[in-house]
């Protein structure tokens, strides 16, 4: 039997729709089941059958991964929406997978929290897609990455099991933290159901100081001095601008206005005078670099090797006769590289390897490659809890 | 076991093996006096290498084998295990690294806590997580248990903070995950592994997160005539989103304990409960949000509030806090710790809950928490010479967990599960979801030889087995 | 909450309080005390830390454990430092313990009769014996001038710890302390003031050097004649017998001496620390506990005592010439013993123009203790290097601390690696301080 008709005696046709190809993928029949009992029904008719399932949450980062090399079907999430439980007196939120972002940061916002990350294109991305592809946010120095703020989750396993790790709470340690590996998985082990989130207090204001530098040695610099600051800014960059603008240091701060105020007084004395941007502007700057995602290829490195990478970057697309543009988060000593000729950065990529650089690197669409011993290990894991390999990879 | 000791002597020397059935002794219980299971050896090796050929050794010979830091665990997970081998970490006890740059150190597991604190301190650093036993516990064992802490509250507990891990497997192959990455390459192996209470391998090289250290931090110190008060205040600290960095209740019974130990921190001896408070950071934070939460104390009828004047006032204070437990040996020959966690916003009412449970059973409680975190740790006073109170106590502790788990909330905060909280994983979790992390577990150690008893109940992970081979035909046919 | 009350502890003169002491502990194996133990830190030997031996004495109580070789390994090599006792909340006596678990041992299961023989001439003969400890020091200086000591080397441990000890100086140096020394000046009051068994033969200047401080402060000094040593070593070593028949003598001796009410006071923290607890070593039916209870309210450190002056009367000191910085090492039967912390350093804040460093672990053990070093030569060095390496990373060119044992491990350790940082005691430093503002 084909998998549509298949799928058509499973599934009430409102949760059947059709995958137009896009993501590399090709034209696929997609189920989109509106609670955890349809997940695993699926479930178990893939693993039954045999087929491929390629897991989607709103595609906003998907694009990052690598493509499968084998899919039968599309297993959307967006059906699987609403907030399970927002405790404002506790600080937590617990959401089915396809709820936006856009929507939790509405209704935690009303109780004055924030929950990071804070994403690209929060109205399609999706809780369990950020989860599952570990994206972090934007205001990752001041809130942590994604994992060290999931609380638990629920997690439909390929045998059409859903099994709980952790919980609600801010402080749990009963069981393993499966949670942790399923962050971060992109889909291949499982299929996250809810997430409960760690929230934090809305900051009263935020204000975006900056400068302008002819040097990315010397923006990078200052940008060190203004780590010395004891409050955490939301973020600190130092991006390229375009026709040798020279190099822009933002410094994102958030809180209380009276801390700002103190705050931007400590940079100033510290680190030079800063300009203190508009709030129409900072808007508009903090969304363009929340948007970064699409930059082709992201890195990050221990801090001290930040502009020893940089330079290596730079070095072997000048000898492909690409220009690099970057724009470097050097507090988490990460980054992100565009250029001049995005159609062909294969053989740069290539290039790149070749010179062993003490960064990680990742382009857009391949999965990076783990050392050997731990991929082993990797590949053990997925192999237990998907062992008829219904989740494509 | 003999010719196994020998072999084990010829990897590790002569002093990284205890055979002496005499010297063995001590290594029976760890922090859970409660259960003493006797060790057939201990090695004690110096690092990975020999860790890693020690455990080929008895992969080889299918020994089980339970990892041991300082033995200050109250779980029972360092305990011994029938026909087993205890690894400590003992004498692992060098800072390999410490990279003010790049804000990391690697430390072999047995290191102390304080001690890499005090190591990370001499660059304006300091590794945060800080468990009430910091001055003894090994960093290992707080990577075995994802261990807490009264700072956990604001920075996170162990596992936030730790960027590698050298793992020796159950059969010895080295896993060398050290380098500190922002993100993991992959699956993260490092956050799986991190809690597991060393049912997944031996960790012997932590690579951990340094922070600096604030540049202000103010503690405070409120007394209040009802222990609701103190729990009520707290609740809605947290509901204002305020951000301390620790809150920590004591009751009336704990800080008589304290006051009349060597760790006396000026707490007022008679008041029903005190909240201390720290909040940290820098000049205007601290003062803003020092004044918001003196707002919201003093709508809970305080008796006192009042800052800590300087630094020694500052260290004595914690210090009263951190020696909470063991002063309590005082008031009780033995005592039984309940780690339970519940929701922020139901403390008064899950401390009453604990409190009658207690008084309808004649037990003494003497309640110290992390409050800021809805972290309980109710001590029942028990002899374990009394059986019949020693029945007492287990069924008090059932309950109180049952309760805590009925209002939302789980078993352990930071003790982990170990042997003691086995018995109520069921209430927390259904079988499949103990099914999923016994198939985790396999993936690790396949021989279930690894502190084999511990965390998952064996049922669970039994059950598991029986349904494979009832698959197995099919997967033939 | 009566049982919190501050309790009168109740002594552990017999087997059987030690046994229900022991079962009924205040320990809850919290093992907050691992880390501070120098055994445990050197060997990772949970059975060397004071956890595993609290845990091993209570299986002896229980009738689990007999008095076997590696228990009597354990117990000895224990230092008894008692920092332990200083970090544990529930605030185990663990000295008392660990020296009536020895008295236990060596009457329960005797030693090799070597070892017996040295125990017997060690404790019964030398120590109570002031003749025989003269004749003991210069049979040593012998040895030390014809260079002989450095065949003892191939003597065993005991012969390899001989060699370690400093120059014995000739008689004359090491002549006993007059009956009385008068206060120079003013009379402010009467002390009584020991000289030890050890310390006459060893750091007579140190005794010289306490009474001429104490006379340059105002006070007349008296020592008693009848008595020799207080029996700390022998409670130290299991030889409660030796130790309450030695104490019987100090109670007596200082109950005669002057109007039985002198203070007295004492410049080795380790006599000081028996002293202050030997009503522990009677029963508390025996007359003798009542008369050692008031005996141990008299008495008191040279550093408290000379803080105290200092602080009523407001003097300032002057720093006398020696090598500087200077830094403070605590002997543990001091602070830990005593828990005499601030006065030392009270004392060495008030001398102008001392440059100080600080030791980064001046409340760790140098593993002198007692007779540690002589029996357990290997054990103690290595303990040691802990503390060189600490003394060389502060910096300090001399080194102030306050109990002979203390004294000679430093100075025999820090001989033994060429150094010449030089090592004082706290009274030296404060006589020639309080000299130097006379001149």
């Amino acid at each position: 039997m084909n998998i549509e008709a298949r799928l058509g005696e499973i599934f009430p046709s409102e949760e059947l729709q059709h995958f137009r190809a896009r993501f590399g993928l090709p034209d696929l029949p997609l189920v989109a089941p509106r609670c955890e009992e349809r997940v695993a029904d699926l479930l178990k008719a893939a693993a039954q059958d045999g087929w491929k399932l390629v897991v989607l949450g709103g595609g906003s980062t998907f694009s990052r991964s690598p493509s499968p090399a084998r899919a039968d079907a599309v297993l959307s999430l967006a059906g699987l929406s609403g907030v399970t439980a927002y405790e404002p007196r506790d600080g937590t939120l617990t959401a089915l997978a396809g709820t936006t972002m856009a929507q939790l940061e509405e209704t935690v916002h009303a109780g004055g929290h924030h929950l990071s990350p804070e994403v690209a294109r929060p109205e399609v991305a999706t809780l369990g897609g950020v989860v599952a592809s570990a994206s972090s946010g934007f205001e990752r120095l001041r809130f942590g990455a994604v994992r060290e703020n999931v609380l638990g989750m629920r997690v439909a396993l390929c045998n059409g099991s859903v099994v709980k790790s952790g919980g609600r709470l801010v402080k749990n340690v009963t069981g393993y933290d499966l949670h942790r590996l399923f962050c971060g998985s992109n889909g291949t082990l499982g299929v996250i159901c809810e997430v409960s989130m760690r929230l934090y207090p809305l900051p009263e204001a935020t204000r975006l100081l900056t400068s302008v530098y002819p040097r990315r040695e010397a923006a990078l610099a200052k940008a060190r001095e203004s780590f010395e600051l004891p409050i955490s800014p939301l973020a600190i960059a130092v991006s390229d601008l375009a026709d040798g603008g020279g190099h822009l240091l933002e410094i994102f701060l958030a809180g209380r206005s009276e801390v700002l105020a103190w705050a931007t007084e400590w940079l100033n004395e510290r680190v030079g005078d800063l300009n203190t941007a508009p709030a129409e502007s900072t808007r508009e700057r903090r969304h363009i670099l929340r948007d970064d995602v699409r930059a082709p290829l992201r890195f990050h490195c221990r801090p001290s090797r930040l502009e020893e990478t940089v330079a290596t970057i730079e070095r072997c697309a000048e000898a492909q006769g690409q220009e690099a543009r970057f724009l470097l988060n050097p507090a988490l000593a990460e980054g992100t590289a565009r250029f001049s000729n995005p159609a062909n950065l294969e053989q740069l990529a290539v290039a790149l390897g070749g010179t062993r650089p003490a960064a990680t690197l990742l382009w857009t669409g391949t999965f990076p490659a783990p050392t050997p011993g731990p991929g082993r290990w990797m590949e053990k894991l997925r192999t237990a809890l998907d062992p008829t390999g219904v989740f494509a990879s | 076991m003999h010719r196994l000791a020998q072999e084990l002597r010829s990897i590790l020397g002569p002093r990284g093996l205890i055979d002496d059935p005499t010297k063995l002794l001590p290594y029976e219980s760890d922090g859970l006096a409660m259960v003493a299971v006797p060790a057939e050896l201990v090695c004690l090796p110096r690092d990975t290498q020999e860790a890693a050929a020690c455990l080929a050794l008895l992969h080889r010979e299918g020994v089980p084998v339970v990892a041991r830091g300082a033995g200050t665990g109250l779980a029972g997970g360092a305990t011994p295990v029938a026909n087993g081998v205890v690894v400590s970490t003992a004498r692992m006890r060098d800072i390999l690294e410490v990279n003010p740059l790049d804000r990391f150190a690697r430390v072999q597991a047995g290191v102390v806590n304080v001690d890499l604190t005090r190591a990370a301190s001499r660059h304006g650093l300091r590794y945060a997580p800080d468990p009430s036993s910091q001055m003894a516990c090994t960093i290992g064992g707080n990577v075995a248990n994802n261990s807490g802490g009264p700072h956990c509250f604001k920075h996170g507990a162990t596992t936030r903070h730790i960027q590698g891990l050298v793992i020796v497997a159950h059969d010895g192959e080295i896993l060398d995950l050290s380098e500190p990455h922002l993100d993991p390459v992959g699956y993260d192996l490092v956050g799986l592994f991190v809690g597991s209470e060393g049912t997944f391998g031996l960790a012997t090289e932590v690579t951990v997160k340094l922070v600096p250290t604030p540049a202000l931090d103010e503690v405070l110190l409120a007394v209040f005539s009802t222990l609701d008060d103190a729990c009520d205040c707290v609740s809605e600290i947290i509901a204002s989103r305020l951000e301390p960095s620790a809150l920590e209740i004591l009751d009336k019974l704990t800080i008589e304990a304290v006051e009349a130990s060597v760790f006396a921190a000026g707490y007022p001896v008679g008041a029903e409960a005190v909240l201390l408070m720290e909040v940290e950071g820098a000049g205007p934070e601290v003062e803003g949000t020092s004044r918001a939460i003196r707002k919201i104390v003093d709508r809970h009828s305080p008796l006192d509030v009042r800052s800590a004047r300087n630094a020694e006032e500052r260290r004595k204070l914690w210090a009263g806090r951190k020696g909470a437990f063991g002063a309590m040996g005082r008031i009780a020959p033995d005592l039984y710790v309940a780690d339970a966690v519940v929701p922020r916003s139901r403390l008064r009412e899950l401390i009453r809950t604990t409190i009658a449970i207690c008084h309808e059973r004649n037990l003494r409680l003497a309640n110290v928490f992390h409050a800021g975190d809805g972290n309980l740790h109710p001590n029942i006073c028990y002899d374990r010479r009394n059986e019949e109170e020693v029945a007492r106590v287990l069924e008090a502790g059932h309950l109180i967990l049952k309760a805590c788990v009925e209002a939302g909330g789980a078993l352990t905060g930071e003790h982990g599960v170990g042997l003691e909280k086995l018995e109520q994983m069921d209430l927390l979790f259904a079988p499949h979801d103990l099914d999923a992390m016994c198939r985790v577990r396999d993936v690790w150690d396949p021989e279930r030889r690894m502190n084999p008893g511990k965390l998952v109940p064996l049922r669970a992970c039994m059950e598991l087995r029986t349904t494979r081979l009832e698959h197995k035909p099919e997967g033939i046919a | 909450m009566a049982h919190l009350e501050e309790q009168t502890p109740q002594p552990l003169a017999s087997e059987k309080l030690l046994v229900d002491y022991a079962k009924s502990l205040d320990c809850i194996h919290c093992g907050l005390c691992l880390q501070t133990c120098p055994t445990f830190r050197s060997t990772g030997a949970e059975s060397s830390s004071p956890r595993g031996r609290i845990h091993l004495m209570r299986a002896v109580g229980e009738g689990r454990l007999t008095l076997d070789a590696a228990y009597t390994e354990e117990l000895d090599l224990c230092l008894v430092c008692r920092h332990c006792e200083t970090v544990c909340p529930a605030g185990v006596r663990f000295g008392e313990m660990m020296s009536f678990a020895r008295n236990r041992r060596e009457s329960h299961s005797p030693r090799s009769f070597p070892a017996r023989i040295a125990r017997f001439v060690g404790l019964r003969v030398l120590l109570p014996n002031r003749i025989a400890l003269r004749l003991m020091g210069t049979c040593l200086r012998f040895l030390q001038l014809t260079g002989l000591e450095r065949i003892a080397v191939h003597f065993g441990r005991l012969g390899r710890g001989l060699s370690d000890l400093p120059r014995i100086p000739p008689l004359p140096a090491r002549r006993l302390l007059p009956a009385r020394i008068k206060a120079s000046g003013e009379e402010r009051g009467q002390v009584a003031l020991l000289e030890g068994c050890v310390m006459p033969e060893l750091y007579a200047r140190v005794n010289r050097a306490t009474a001429r401080s104490l006379a340059l402060l105002g006070f007349t000094s008296h020592l008693p004649s009848n008595f020799v040593c207080c029996g700390s070593l022998h409670a130290h070593n299991g030889d409660h017998a030796g130790a309450r028949s030695a104490a019987r003598k100090m109670i007596q001796a200082l109950e005669e001496l002057g109007d039985g009410t002198l203070s007295i006071v004492v410049n080795s923290a380790g006599c000081g620390a028996h002293m202050r607890s030997c009503a522990h070593l009677f029963d508390s039916e025996d007359p003798w506990h009542a008369r050692a209870r008031a005996f141990e309210k008299r008495v008191i450190d040279y550093s408290e005592f000379v803080d105290r002056e200092l602080q009523d009367r407001e003097v300032q000191l002057t720093a006398p010439a020696l090598p500087r910085p200077i830094a403070w090492d605590d002997p543990c039967h001091l602070c830990h013993g005593q828990g005499i912390r601030s006065q030392p350093r009270s004392i060495l804040a008030r001398v102008q123009g001392l440059e100080q460093v600080q030791l980064s672990e001046p409340e760790a053990c140098c593993g002198s203790a007692g007779t540690y070093s002589l029996t357990h030569p290997e054990e103690s060095r290595a303990i040691f290097e802990r503390k060189l390496e600490d003394l060389e990373a502060s910096g300090a060119r001399t080194l102030i601390t306050a109990n002979p044992g203390c004294q000679l491990q430093w100075e025999s350790g820090i001989r033994r690696v060429g150094k010449d940082t030089a090592v004082m005691h706290l009274a030296e430093l404060v006589q020639a301080a309080l000299l130097e503002k006379k001149s």
